[in-house]
């Protein structure tokens, strides 16, 4: 019995083997299909059908939107189109468009973050979208600063379009501050070590709060920008971590946990969050989605604010747009950009920072009297005027980031000294910088 | 010729040509029954596996190839230092995880069975972390493990030890995922133990009891050798699954402190999904595949089973 199923698994390999020396490469269409598909859309957008825009969204964003009237509001202010809408985990998004990409199936339009786009852009997987720009009429400013040019590609092309904005900004607690006879948060990073110093005890409170992974490595990046250095170059081909000011930015992180600072201590390092609840920490770099997590503390009413964040030798913090994504071989173009122009519309964007807590990305939204109202979104804008910085338009963006937190993590456990951290954390970006 | 009223079939041999026919529907009665399954791994196990070996010679753009390569990301991902830091981060967690879930898997059957102690509902507790899908368990651990908040280290300081930096330190972080591991796995070894331990004569016990022997020497020199097949089992699945993983540092500390609990299929997947560089990710995946061939050859072999006088 063995003998006679030899020969059947030995035919079953060599199939496996044929497959895949057989296998065509797979290529991304030519721009003539992707023409001719957007031809037959604009054709159906003339027709009395119904076409649909296929939207994915991440995480808790989509659930906010299916959960909102705005889907309704589109398809009333554009009655060609019927809105699907595809919530993915974050991760999953990517590796789902990613996978996509390849000859799946595309969505017309997605929100990503914002360093998805040098990616997929190195893949030739975008569409440029300085057409719908000029077709629109959408000067630069009529947005936060930097919101298209933060998607121009090492080409010279903008993939995608603003849509939201992520500013970062020091929340604090207003009753410690005021209890250790502070009257003002710190402006500067000099008054923020200070006052970060008295309001350690190394026990149960420390000045500022720690942060892990993603959020230490932005906590880190608005520093270098803090002290005029960068993580790269201008054009996105070589590290910059060795410069003097960004060694510098690594010494100053590096001397808020040697005087406690933030704890020193690993197993003092808690959860951000619930350790601002606390007062354990007393101040910590966030976003705007702690805005929506304080407002439901109800214990904390009136216990916190939110300010820029301390300037060193700039005002420049860490921040960026987050875009609207239209993939090159989406076959609803013309809807994606309908929708995009939809969620664009100041009034529209004010109602989606209700729902969601997120930064408009145009300036005429926070003239909405429910924004100008809320002096909690003040900083956010400030911020985003006074200029931000991240990460931009390189390849193996995560991946470079994943380094810099691990370098991070060896500066301020004294694993290896900045300057040393530094260059081997070079050595390993300028790879990935290859792409 | 008329046939006698009763006819004993069974008697009859059955001609060549009948014993032909029934083997030939027999063979085709297996290959019907066992050709989806082949062709389910011939799609979703052989062929992959292959294309990876395959485009491990190749720079590939997304997943299709664009320039022979050679050996070129084998000694790319051989020279680098994180590679190795994340092979012996595997082969720690692998090592730990695989004697934990034995010793304790162990030590419940025994528990269970030989003393009685305890009801199927004590069983069915110990073997529930094995149904948990390991997202949630690493959730649920990635909470216990929090320096202040966790219920571990407010366990510990009931006791007067200081708390432990478990996610937060490189030499404990491996510790960390080797704990949740044994918790994870040791029910499903514990079952498969309890099988052989009721597999295992009593006569032979009570023999052993009537000539003097002990508890000790009972389990070391009975029990023990009659249970290898089980133990050999039990080490060969845990270690297969444990030099895969994964889901511990993707959700929970992203590879640091400082790479120390970054593991070999974490890189691939950064290779492959997150660098888009597929090739690189397969060169890493097919090292694994031989490491993973070659610890299960060396283990099958020290376990080759010996008779118990």
């Amino acid at each position: 019995m063995k003998r006679s199923f030899t020969p059947l698994l030995a035919l079953l390999f060599l199939l496996a083997l044929t497959l895949t020396a057989c296998q065509p490469a797979t290529t991304p269409p030519p721009p003539a299909e992707l023409e001719s598909a957007e031809d037959s859309t604009e054709a159906d957008a003339g027709s009395t059908e119904r076409t649909v825009v296929t939207v994915w969204m991440p995480g808790d964003e989509a659930r906010w939107m299916m959960e909102s009237d705005l889907p309704a509001r589109f398809e009333e202010q554009y009655p060609q189109y019927d809105v699907e809408l595809v919530q993915f985990p974050w991760d999953g998004l990517h590796d789902k468009v990613l996978a996509s990409l390849t000859g799946g199936e595309l969505p017309d339009v997605f929100l990503g973050a914002d360093h998805w786009v040098g990616e997929f852009a190195a893949l030739g997987g975008l569409e440029p979208v300085e057409g719908f720009q000029a077709e629109k009429g959408y000067e630069e400013d009529a947005f936060l600063p930097n919101a298209w040019e933060h998607f121009r590609y090492t080409d010279g092309t903008i993939y995608a379009v603003p849509a939201v904005f992520e500013a970062r900004v020091l929340f604090y607690r207003t009753d410690l501050l005021e209890e250790a006879g502070f009257s003002a948060p710190p402006s500067t990073l000099e008054e923020l070590a200070e006052m970060g110093q008295e309001l350690s005890n190394g026990v149960d409170q420390f000045g500022v709060a720690h942060q892990e992974s993603w959020l230490d490595f932005h906590f880190f990046s608005w520093l270098v920008y803090a002290h005029n250095g960068d993580l790269v170059n201008e054009d996105g081909t070589a590290c910059t971590l060795t410069e003097p000011a960004t060694i510098e930015a690594l010494k100053y992180y590096k001397s808020l946990y040697e005087s406690n600072i933030i704890p020193l201590d690993p197993t003092k390092r808690v959860e951000t969050f619930q350790g601002f609840i606390d007062g354990y920490y007393v101040m910590a770099e966030s976003g705007p989605w702690w805005l929506g997590l304080l407002q439901d503390r109800s214990e904390l009413e009136g216990k916190w604010a939110a300010t820029v964040l301390p300037s060193g030798k700039t005002e420049l913090s860490y921040g960026h747009p987050n875009p609207w994504i239209v993939p090159a071989g989406a076959t609803n173009k013309e809807g994606a950009f309908d929708w995009i122009s939809f969620m664009l519309q100041p009034e529209i964007q004010a109602e989606w920072h209700l729902i969601s807590g997120q930064i408009p990305v145009t300036t005429a939204a926070f003239e909405d009297e429910r924004l100008s109202s809320n002096e909690n979104l003040q900083p956010f804008l400030d911020s985003a005027l006074r200029g931000t910085r991240s990460l931009r338009n390189v390849p193996n963006a995560e991946a470079i980031s994943e380094v810099v937190w691990n370098m991070l993590s060896d500066v301020r456990d004294n694993v290896a000294a900045p300057e040393q951290a530094a260059a081997d954390a070079c050595n390993q970006i300028n790879s990935l910088l290859e792409g | 010729m008329r046939l006698p009223l009763s006819v004993d079939l069974s008697t009859t041999p059955p001609t060549k040509a009948a014993k032909v026919n029934r083997h030939r529907r027999e063979r085709w009665f297996i290959v019907a029954t066992l050709g989806p399954a082949l062709l389910f791994l011939l799609v979703y196990v052989f062929y992959p596996t292959l294309d990876s070996f395959v485009l491990s010679f190749f720079q590939t753009r997304l997943y299709s190839k664009v320039e022979f390569v050679g050996l070129q990301h084998y000694l790319s991902v051989l020279s680098d230092r994180i590679f190795w830091q994340a092979l012996f981060n595997t082969l720690y967690y692998a090592g730990g995880t695989v004697i934990g879930t034995v010793v304790f898997g162990l030590a419940l059957a025994l528990m269970f069975e030989r003393t009685q102690l305890g009801s199927t509902l004590f069983r069915a507790g110990v073997f529930m972390p094995y149904v948990i899908p390991y997202a949630a368990h690493t959730l649920l651990w990635y909470w216990l493990f929090d320096p202040r908040y966790g219920l571990i280290n407010i366990a510990l300081e009931w006791f007067g030890i200081n708390p432990v930096p478990w996610l937060q330190s490189r030499a404990w972080v491996i510790p960390a995922f080797i704990l949740m591991s044994v918790w994870k796995r040791m029910g499903f070894a514990m079952v498969i133990f309890i099988a052989g331990l009721r597999a295992i004569d009593d006569d032979l016990l009570e023999a052993a009891i009537v000539d003097g022997a002990g508890w000790w020497q009972r389990l070391w020199h009975i029990i023990l050798p009659l249970l290898k097949p089980m133990t050999l089992f039990v080490a060969v699945i845990n270690l297969i699954q444990t030099l895969q993983l994964f889901m511990e540092p993707f959700v929970m500390t992203k590879g640091g402190p400082s790479y120390s609990s970054v593991s070999i299929v974490y890189l691939i997947y950064q290779q492959g999904f997150r660098s888009i560089n597929v090739g690189r990710s397969s060169a890493m995946a097919v090292i694994l595949f031989i490491l993973i061939m070659v610890l299960t050859l060396l283990l099958m072999r020290s376990f080759r089973t010996s008779e118990v006088q």
